[in-house]
C-alpha cells in the first residue's frame, strides 16, 4: 500500500519536474548552488570576526574589492594567474587587516557598538574612495582564459571558476574548523571567543589574538575576492553587491558560525535562484533581504542555536 | 603600539585629504545646495540682471552640466564630461564666444548621483549660486524629467543630449531642448530593422530602473505593431551578482531575437555569463543605448564576444556621412575615448551651443530659448557638428527636427553601421552565429 503511495509520488514529481522543465529546474538548483558557495566564501571571514569579536565588520565588502584588485592587477602586470595569486594576495590583505584591527579597531573596541559601526563605515567609505580615485569608475575584467571552460556535458553546464569558488568555499570552511579545533592560535582564537577577560588570565594576548583573528577574516574574504575577479567585473563599488548578502548569509546560519555561513550561503544561492527563475529575476535582491528580515524577526539567533568558534 | 596606531591613523588621513584635493582638481566638486530664494521669479529676475551685468566682462560665460559623477553610472557621466570638455576647449581655442567680446564657455559640473533629488538640488545650485545661463545633461531620464521642471522655472534653457525618454519634450517646456532622438524613435526602428531581417519571436529583458522600464514599454509596444510575437517581458535586478536565472528564462523561451537594456557592468557580465552558460539566441541581442556602445564594453569581453551584438544609437564613427571618421579619429586621440554611447551628442551640441550663442548674443535665458525655437543652423566654416547633422532646427516642443536613430553592429571590435541603408556601410551578420560557430 505505502510502496503503491510512493510510486504515485514519485510519478507526481516526475510530472512536475516535466512541467517545470526537469533539465532546466536542474541547472537553476546547480546555478544557485554555485552561487551560494561564492556567498559562503564571502560570508565566512564576516562570521569569524563577529564570533571571536563581536564586531560586526561593516568594510567587508571593500575587504573582497581590494581581493579582486589584487588578482586583477597581479594577473595584468605580472602575469601571475589568480589562482596562483592566491596565497600572495591572503598575505597582503591578512596584513593589511591586522594593521586596521591593531590601529583603528582596537581602540574603539571597548566603546560602544555604535561608535565600532561608523569607524568601519568610515574605512568602507575611505577603501571605495581611493580605489575609485586610483582606478577609476569603469568596470574592469581579467582576461582569463579559464572563464569559459565548462565541466560536465549535456543539458548540465558546471563553469569552472565558479566550481572552483565552490570548492574553496568548503575547503576553507573545513580548513578553518580543523585550524580553531586543533592549532595553538585556533585554541587561543576560541579562548577570546568564549571570555576575552578569562583567556586574559591565561596568559592569551588577546589583542595578538584579535589581530590574527581580524587579519584571518579579511584575509579569506580576499581570496574570495580573488576567485570571485576571474568571472565577475571589478569595480570600486563592488563590494555593495555582495556586502549585504553577506550581512543575511551571516545572520541566517546564527552569527558566529562558519558551519551555519556555509549552509546559509547554499540557502540563500539557491532560493535566489529558484526566485529568480520561477518568480522574476529582479526578486534575486529581494529573496536575500527577506530571509534576514524574517530570521530577524522570528529567529534572531540564526537557523543554529551555538555558535561554532 | 599607540605610536604605530597614530602612525596609520595620520597616514591614512592625509591620503584622505591628498585623494580630496586631487580629485577637486579633475572637476567642479558638487556641494548641497542651501540657497534656496524665496520665489522663482526675484531669482530669475536677479540671474537675468546678473547675466546683463557681467555680459561683457572677460569672465568665462558658465555652462551647468548634471552628471552622474558618483555611483554605478559614474563612468558615463565621466565619458560625457569629456564629450562636453573636449568641445568647450576647442571652442575657446578658437576665440571662444566672438558677438559676446571673445568670452570663453566654462563647464561646471553638478553631481546627480543618479537620483532626482540630488539632481533637483544640484541644479538649484548651478542655476543660483554658479549662475549657469544654460544647463545640459543629464544622462537619466529620470533626473532630467524632473531637473528640466526646475530649470524652466528659473528660465533657464536646457539642452538635452544624452537622456533619451519622449516625456522630456512631450510636456511641451519652452525652456527644454533635446538632441537625441526619444527611446520610442529607437525602439520602433529597432522592432522595423529586426523584422526586416526576419526575426519574428522577441523575448525583452531590461533591469529594475527607470531606463529599463521605459526601454521595456517602447519594445512592447512597437515590436507587435511590426509584427512580432514576444514570448517574454522580464526585469532582473541591475547589479545583481549572478544573471544565470535570466538567461535561463531566455532560453526556455527559445526567442530569435533578445531584446536587452544593461548599463555597462551589467552588459559585461550579462555576456560573460551568457557564454559561459552557452546560450545565444536564435538570431541575434538587440539593445538600444546603454552599455553595449560604452567603448569599456569591448575592452573588457574582447572583440571576438562582442561580435554581432546589435546597439542603437544616432551615430556611430563610421557611418557614411563627411567628416565622421576625421572626428572619431580625433576625438579618440585627444581623449582617449572613441565619441559613442552620446558622448558624439553631448560633443556636438555643445558646439551647437555655441553657435546658438553667437546666433543670440546675449545671455538671456529667454533670448537664447528664442533664438533655439526660430533658428535653423546650418554649418559654416568653424562649425563642428556637422559630422552628425546636415542643419539643426527644433519642433516647437522642442526636439530636434533631424535626430535619427542609426542601428551598428560588433564586427571585429568595431560598431560598424548596418541601417539605415544610406548610411550603412556594412551588411549585417545575420543570423549571428552562436558561441560554438565562432
Amino acid at each position: 500500500m505505502s510502496d503503491a503511495v510512493f510510486q504515485v509520488g514519485v510519478k507526481a514529481f516526475i510530472n512536475l519536474m516535466n512541467i517545470m522543465g526537469l533539465e532546466t529546474f536542474i541547472q537553476v538548483i546547480v546555478n544557485g548552488l554555485l552561487m551560494g558557495g561564492i556567498y559562503a566564501l564571502i560570508s565566512a571571514g564576516l562570521t569569524l570576526i563577529y564570533g571571536v569579536m563581536y564586531v560586526f565588520n561593516f568594510a567587508h565588502g571593500e575587504f573582497l574589492m581590494m581581493g579582486m584588485f589584487l588578482a586583477y592587477w597581479g594577473y595584468i602586470l605580472f602575469d601571475i594567474s589568480p589562482f596562483l595569486a592566491l596565497p600572495g594576495v591572503f598575505t597582503l590583505i591578512f596584513l593589511f587587516g591586522a594593521l586596521i584591527q591593531a590601529g583603528l579597531i582596537h581602540p574603539v573596541l571597548k566603546t560602544k557598538p555604535l561608535r565600532q559601526i561608523l569607524l568601519l563605515l568610515g574605512v568602507s567609505t575611505l577603501l571605495t574612495g581611493l580605489a575609485s580615485f586610483f582606478f577609476g569608475t569603469e568596470p574592469r575584467t581579467l582576461d582569463f582564459p579559464l572563464l569559459y571552460k565548462n565541466l560536465g556535458t549535456g543539458f548540465l553546464v558546471l563553469n569552472l571558476p565558479r566550481t572552483v569558488a565552490f570548492g574553496a568555499s568548503i575547503f576553507i570552511a573545513l580548513a578553518l574548523f580543523f585550524f580553531l579545533k586543533y592549532s595553538k592560535a585556533g585554541k587561543a582564537i576560541r579562548a577570546c571567543s568564549q571570555s576575552r577577560d578569562a583567556a586574559r588570565l591565561m596568559g592569551i594576548n588577546v589583542r595578538r589574538v584579535y589581530s590574527l583573528t581580524f587579519g584571518l577574516g579579511v584575509g579569506i574574504t580576499a581570496i574570495a575576492g580573488t576567485l570571485l575577479a576571474t568571472f565577475y567585473p571589478i569595480t570600486p563599488t563592488v563590494g555593495e553587491t555582495f556586502a549585504i548578502t553577506a550581512f543575511a548569509v551571516v545572520a541566517l546560519g546564527t552569527m558566529g558560525n562558519f558551519i551555519g555561513a556555509l549552509i546559509g550561503g547554499l540557502i540563500i544561492g539557491v532560493a535566489e535562484a529558484l526566485g529568480g527563475f520561477y518568480i522574476s529575476a529582479v526578486t534575486q535582491g529581494v529573496v536575500a533581504m527577506s530571509i534576514f528580515i524574517l530570521i530577524l524577526l522570528f529567529k534572531p539567533e540564526g537557523l543554529f542555536t551555538k555558535k561554532n568558534i | 603600539m599607540k605610536l604605530l596606531a597614530k602612525l596609520l591613523a595620520w597616514t591614512l588621513l592625509c591620503s584622505l585629504l591628498a585623494a580630496g584635493c586631487a580629485s577637486s582638481g579633475l572637476s567642479e566638486t558638487p556641494s548641497a545646495s542651501t540657497n534656496n530664494p524665496d520665489s522663482s521669479t526675484s531669482a530669475a529676475l536677479q540671474s537675468s540682471i546678473d547675466s546683463q551685468a557681467t555680459i561683457y566682462s572677460d569672465d568665462p560665460i558658465k555652462i551647468g552640466g548634471l552628471y552622474p559623477l558618483s555611483g554605478t553610472d559614474a563612468i558615463n557621466g565621466e565619458n560625457m564630461q569629456k564629450g562636453h570638455d573636449q568641445a568647450i576647449k576647442e571652442i575657446n581655442a578658437q576665440g571662444g564666444v566672438e558677438c559676446l567680446g571673445g568670452r570663453p564657455l566654462q563647464m561646471v559640473y553638478g553631481d546627480s548621483q543618479g537620483t532626482a533629488e540630488a539632481g533637483i538640488s544640484e541644479t538649484e545650485r548651478l542655476i543660483n549660486r554658479e549662475h549657469v545661463v544654460v544647463m545640459m545633461g543629464a544622462y537619466h531620464s529620470s533626473v532630467t524629467i524632473p531637473a528640466t521642471v526646475t530649470s524652466n522655472k528659473y528660465k533657464i534653457p536646457w539642452i538635452d543630449p544624452n537622456a533619451l525618454a519622449a516625456e522630456i519634450t512631450s510636456r511641451d517646456l519652452y525652456y527644454v531642448f533635446m538632441t537625441t532622438p526619444t527611446l520610442e524613435q529607437w525602439a520602433h526602428d529597432d522592432a522595423r530593422f529586426a523584422y526586416q531581417m526576419g526575426a519574428r519571436t522577441a523575448v525583452i529583458m531590461v533591469p529594475n530602473f527607470a531606463f529599463g522600464t521605459e526601454g521595456a514599454q517602447a519594445w512592447n509596444e512597437h515590436l507587435p505593431e511590426e509584427g512580432f510575437t514576444i514570448l517574454g517581458s522580464y526585469d532582473y535586478q541591475f547589479g545583481a551578482a549572478d544573471f544565470s536565472s535570466a538567461i535561463l528564462q531566455v532560453k526556455s523561451k527559445d526567442p530569435d531575437v533578445l531584446f536587452l537594456l544593461a548599463n555597462t557592468t551589467d552588459a559585461i557580465h550579462f555576456t560573460q555569463q551568457m557564454k559561459s552558460m552557452n546560450y545565444y539566441p536564435r538570431m541575434a541581442i538587440v539593445n538600444l543605448g546603454g552599455g553595449f556602445t560604452n567603448p569599456n564594453y569591448v575592452l573588457s569581453v574582447g572583440a571576438a564576444d562582442a561580435e554581432g551584438i546589435i546597439v542603437t544609437s544616432d551615430w556611430f564613427p563610421n557611418e557614411n556621412l563627411p567628416g565622421t571618421v576625421e572626428f572619431a579619429r580625433s576625438f579618440q586621440e585627444e581623449t582617449g575615448i572613441l565619441p559613442t554611447g552620446l558622448v558624439n551628442t553631448t560633443y556636438a551640441s555643445t558646439w551647437l551651443l555655441h553657435d546658438v550663442l553667437e546666433k543670440a548674443c546675449s545671455l538671456d535665458g529667454t533670448v537664447i530659448a528664442d533664438t533655439l525655437h526660430n533658428t535653423t543652423f546650418t554649418p559654416g566654416p568653424d562649425t563642428r557638428w556637422d559630422f552628425q547633422w546636415s542643419q539643426v532646427s527644433f519642433e516647437a516642443n522642442g526636439q530636434l527636427k533631424q535626430a535619427q536613430t542609426v542601428i551598428a553592429q560588433y564586427q571585429d571590435g568595431n560598431q560598424v553601421t548596418v541601417y539605415p541603408s544610406e548610411l550603412a556601410v556594412e551588411e549585417p551578420i545575420w543570423p549571428v552565429p552562436g558561441w560554438e560557430g565562432r
